[in-house]
């Protein structure tokens, strides 16, 4: 199918980056490019030229490259052309391709073309999504696996395995002379219990695979000037929060974030929680207690002359900051389990500290092979597949097999909507309308 | 070449599908003939001596609400009634009627004969004439030439049928009947496809012969109903038997394997999966150590039994032997010989949805010559066909039934969508809207709609009226509000816990012990309304949940199954993989549902014809 307009949008994520790569596709790709290096080139496709490329009265030195249809990320003829990084130039170049005749592209529409070309599959646009967001490497990780098709490969298993079930129980329903012998009504309950526990882990495993795809959210609590913002620092090694020695200093929920075992971990470093008639601070108090009710897991610090005492109902460390001046020997019989003794200032034991928040916040064990659910999407569908043969288990006797069958068909086609395998055209909709500029 | 006469319609072939499609076109007001090879074979039971079955009874009592014929025939010649799988579910509950297969021909014929509008010709048509792509007439094969403006073929296995008992081989009908030898010819040089599909059926045994001790009575159901609600009650008249096969006659059928034509690659057509011979059974499921069998009485004046499967196309000298295996056999006379047939058909897909030809307008074709098997699924294509027929004569919007509507429009579109390898039988779970096509509720489906396609007689239409206002009242009736005191002895006999606060009688019958007979037995009501009304209301007040499920699935659906496409070149949308490019433009399908069935077309393939139709602006 020939699309009319030929689009145009950065490929890169916007912002400061060394090089920046603006993407054409549709029919008048190689024109547009023709006309933006000023020379009738016949591009060779795949190769890569070194041309100057003109824009509002200035030119730049870069790299460009030709995609002849269908061989080509959309399927169309496509150009990419690698400027240099920074937003002015980058923004400037596309200016001037839409004055060329380029179009601005709409959210996901290259991967709406990719996908119409018969480019991608429906999880596999999904998974380009993914990875356009992905920040850390797990995360990358997850997202290319779901490219390759992995996780249909997953839910087509258990989709066929329902199948085989389907087929067994429909045969004696068309066939009233055979009636279901005890053996094989317990092999075909077996069967569905097994699939509910693989689709369970699947669910469970999910938690983690969101963690790997938004990261895991750590609150930082404790009276005001024990050091929570030197903490942050520490751990994110950068000055993002003031630190000064004033107490209350910290008003503002902030936000730090750090990288351990490829998985991010976002700190919200909370207004100390204390009584206060500052308004500014009681908004700044709220939120913190917020935070504390929605992390991930919650960091209560402390130190020699302020113990933190703040109850949550979250995953907690406890974590007695300034061990480089606290006396620990005295502090030792106000340590419980799951307490650390760090310092902020000097830098010791934050690495253990990272350790034990990663330990206690990935609970499954991450396999680096393995494939993680991180789509809501498709969370929701293995839910609702698994409440389906859930509810075919509860039932589960001879004078209904009828709506056994029935339960089992739904979570069939429940499945099915991970694969792409059932046209319900709103999910497409939905998931083009989530995708990122420029993919 | 003689010209007879001019009629609306002419309706070739005599079986299932033939009397319905005469029928309907006659009761609709259309000039209608009716040619047969033989009298004699009118509606002739072929086969099983039985209507109904999984989804066959379903499709039998469709037909029946639409204004069709096979449920009163069938009633008329009743031999015993059963209502299957009972104990597995309301949505795959069917009735089975054993009928007398003498009876149920004569009945038929003495109906068609009865009816107005509608001749009946004994001849062998011999071409379908066709002028500029219309059908203007039939030719028979002693010349004659009859002028027309619709034709429906439903020759069903006549076609150059030849059957086959191990090396014996003729080219006959069942019973003797004559084949068809020249309408293949004629349609090929129409340009229609023609394929060989392949069938069998099993001895028929001398009942004196059978020693009934060594087998299990199968007693019918006291239903206390009828195929048809507007034929009388019916009785059961007669038991049939459950047997079983022996080792021994396992062994016999191995030995002589090499002698089944099945297996020496005598017979080309393709046999259906879901009734294999039992040399097949045998060979396929090597493992079973003894397969069933059912003895089925042919009529009530003949000693004939039917032994239903084992069906078989082996010698007849091994015939003799296994058949006396069969425990309870030893000293059995086999009055027929099993046989396989092999028949020429035609691919459906080349039909539309009216089940007109694509290329020839006003040539419509039903039953068995369409790839199907059994009289249930050939007489719902008979009556739409016949139906449709009428509606191409007075111009008129063609009837198709929905998926979610009748097993009769999952059916025709399985048909017309699907590039059926084998004979096709219905199944349950062909449909996916099993809980709403109940055989309970066939008449509340379809009876209106047949009513104003305009075969349902006032008759139908005073009997189906009174049994909606029988559900209402009914249902009114178990709005009533009841306090716990009164529920209590009914509810601690059941085994139910006590509710604390009063329950409406429907909210009751929610409960997984009680059921509206409880009720109507404790309370007592309802006594003045019939069994099947009440076993009705019971299973849309047990299954509410449920058939609520379905419904709100086909509502969901409902945008694009109905979704009618207009004539695309498929080979212009890049994004659709090359076989379903081509498959979408052999098929031309008519809505975006029937797109979706086609085999070769994938669910990828179906979101980017989604995606184009939304950029062509053709959906929003």
């Amino acid at each position: 199918m020939r699309m009319e307009k030929t689009i145009v949008a950065l490929a890169t994520p916007a912002g400061n980056s060394g090089v920046a790569v603006i993407r054409v596709s549709g029919e008048r790709a190689k024109e547009i490019l023709q006309k933006i290096i000023r020379e009738d080139l016949d591009f060779e496709p795949r190769k890569m030229y070194l041309k100057k490329v003109y824009f509002s009265g200035l030119e730049d030195i870069s790299l460009v490259v030709f995609f002849h249809h269908p061989h080509s990320y959309t399927g169309e003829d496509v150009i990419e052309i690698q400027s240099h990084g920074g937003y002015f130039v980058a923004e400037k170049i596309i200016d001037e391709l839409i004055s060329l005749g380029c179009t601005l592209a709409t959210p996901g529409e290259f991967s709406k073309r990719a996908f119409i070309n018969g480019k991608l599959s429906l999880d596999q646009a999904e998974g380009i999504m993914d990875l356009i967001n992905a920040e850390s490497e797990m995360q990358a990780k997850n997202g290319s696996a779901l490219m390759q098709g992995e996780l249909k490969k997953t839910i087509l298993d258990y989709q066929n395995r329902l199948t085989d079930i389907l087929a067994e129980i429909e045969a004696k329903l068309d066939y009233p002379e055979y009636e279901y012998t005890e053996n094989e009504t317990s092999d075909i309950l077996y069967k569905l219990k097994d699939i509910e526990t693989n689709l369970s882990s699947l669910i469970a495993d999910s938690k983690t695979g969101i963690k790997i795809k938004n990261g895991v959210s750590v609150a930082l609590i404790g009276a005001p000037n024990v050091g929570k913002s030197s903490l942050l620092n520490a751990l994110t090694k950068s000055n993002k929060s003031i630190v000064t020695s004033i107490a209350g200093t910290t008003r503002d929920v902030i936000e730090g974030e750090y990288e351990y075992n490829g998985i991010i971990f976002r700190l919200y470093d909370t207004a100390g929680i204390h009584e206060s008639e500052d308004e500014v601070e009681k908004i700044g108090i709220e939120r913190a207690k917020q935070i504390l009710r929605e992390a991930d897991i919650v960091l209560k610090i402390s130190d020699d002359s302020n113990m933190c005492n703040i109850s949550t109902d979250q995953t907690y460390i406890n974590v007695f900051n300034k061990s480089d001046i606290i006396d620990q020997e005295k502090m030792k019989n106000q340590i419980q389990d799951d307490s650390i003794f760090v310092s902020a200032k000097k830098n010791e034991n934050i690495d253990s500290l990272k350790q034990l928040i990663f330990d206690k916040t990935i609970s499954t064990k991450i396999n680096s092979n393995k494939l993680y659910l991180t789509n809501t999407r498709h969370i929701t569908a293995v839910k609702q597949a698994k409440k389906y043969i859930n509810n075919a288990i509860s039932e589960f006797n001879f004078t209904s097999m009828d709506i056994i069958s029935s339960e089992i068909k739904s979570a069939w086609i429940s499945l099915g909507e991970v694969t792409g395998d059932t046209n319900n055209e709103t999910i497409i909709d939905k998931i083009f309308s989530k995708f990122c500029l420029g993919k | 070449m003689n010209f007879v006469q001019d009629y609306d319609a002419i309706v070739i072939g005599s079986g299932h599908a033939g009397s319905e499609a005469c029928l309907a076109l006659a009761r609709l007001g259309k000039r209608t003939l009716l040619t047969t090879m033989n009298l004699d074979s009118i509606a002739f039971l072929a086969c099983n001596p039985s209507i109904g079955g999984t989804a066959k009874g379903q499709l039998a009592a469709e037909v029946d609400a639409l204004g069709g014929e096979i449920g009163v025939n069938a009633d008329k010649s009743m031999l015993q009634l059963r209502m299957l799988n009972s104990g597995k579910g309301p949505a795959v509950q069917s009735l089975r009627a054993q009928v007398d297969k003498v009876v149920y021909h004569n009945e038929m014929k003495h109906t068609i004969e009865r009816q107005k509008n509608l001749d009946i010709l004994q001849c062998e048509v011999a071409e379908i004439l066709v002028d500029n792509g219309k059908v203007i007439g039939v030719k028979t094969s002693m010349n004659e030439y009859f002028s027309c403006k619709a034709v429906v073929v439903c020759t069903g296995v006549y076609l150059n049928s030849r059957i086959i008992i191990g090396d014996f081989t003729k080219y006959t009908g069942p019973n003797g009947y004559e084949p068809s030898t020249m309408l293949t010819k004629s349609l090929m040089d129409l340009g229609i496809e023609i394929r060989r599909f392949k069938t069998g059926t099993p001895a028929r045994v001398d009942g004196k012969s059978i020693d009934y001790l060594k087998f299990e009575i199968q007693p019918g159901d006291d239903l206390n109903i009828s195929f048809s609600p507007i034929s009388k009650k019916v009785r059961n008249k007669k038991v049939c038997y459950l047997g079983y096969t022996s080792p021994a006659m396992h062994d016999c059928i191995r030995e002589n394997i090499s002698r089944a034509p099945l297996y020496s690659g005598k017979i080309n057509g393709i046999g259906p999966r879901y009734c294999p011979s039992i040399e097949d059974k045998i060979m396929r499921f090597s493992d079973k150590e003894r397969h069933q069998l059912f003895l089925e009485p042919e009529s009530e004046n003949s000693d004939e039994v039917y032994v239903q499967g084992i069906s078989s196309s082996m010698p007849t000298d091994v015939q003799r032997k296994m058949y006396s295996l069969i425990p309870g056999f030893e000293r059995v006379k086999i009055m027929r010989f099993a046989y396989a047939i092999e028949y020429d058909c035609i691919n459906a897909t080349e039909l539309k949805n009216n089940l007109e030809s694509k290329k020839i307008s006003g040539l419509f074709f039903a039953g068995q010559v369409n790839g199907t098997s059994g009289y249930e699924e050939a007489a719902a294509q008979g009556i739409m066909a016949g139906i449709n027929a009428e509606r191409y004569i007075d111009n008129l919007s063609p009837f198709v039934l929905g998926r979610d509507q009748a097993y009769i429009g999952v059916l025709i579109d399985d048909l017309v969508t699907k590039d059926i390898i084998e004979p096709y039988r219905m199944m349950t779970s062909r449909a996916e809207y099993r809980l709403i096509l109940r055989q309970d509720n066939c008449d509340i489906r379809l009876t209106e709609l047949g009513r104003k396609i305009g075969l349902v007689d006032d008759k139908r239409y005073r009997i189906f009226k009174k049994k909606l206002k029988q559900i209402e009242e009914v249902n009114t009736t178990l709005n009533t509000m009841c306090n716990p005191e009164k529920l209590t002895p009914l509810f601690t006999e059941k085994g139910e816990s006590i509710p604390k606060s009063g329950l409406t009688l429907k909210e009751c019958i929610k409960r997984n012990n009680i059921t509206i007979f409880d009720i109507a037995s404790h309370f007592n009501l309802f006594s003045d309304i019939p069994k099947n009304v009440l076993d009705y209301v019971n299973t849309e007040i047990k299954y509410e949940g449920y058939i609520k499920k379905e419904l709100e699935y086909i509502e969901k659906n409902q945008h694009t199954e109905n979704l009618a496409l207009p004539d695309i070149d498929y080979s212009t949308i890049n994004g659709l993989r090359i076989e379903a490019r081509q498959k979408l433009n052999k098929f031309k399908p008519s809505t975006l549902g029937q797109a979706k069935r086609i085999d070769g077309v994938s669910p990828s393939d179906i979101n980017v014809l989604l995606v184009y139709l939304k950029l062509k602006g053709i959906i929003k």
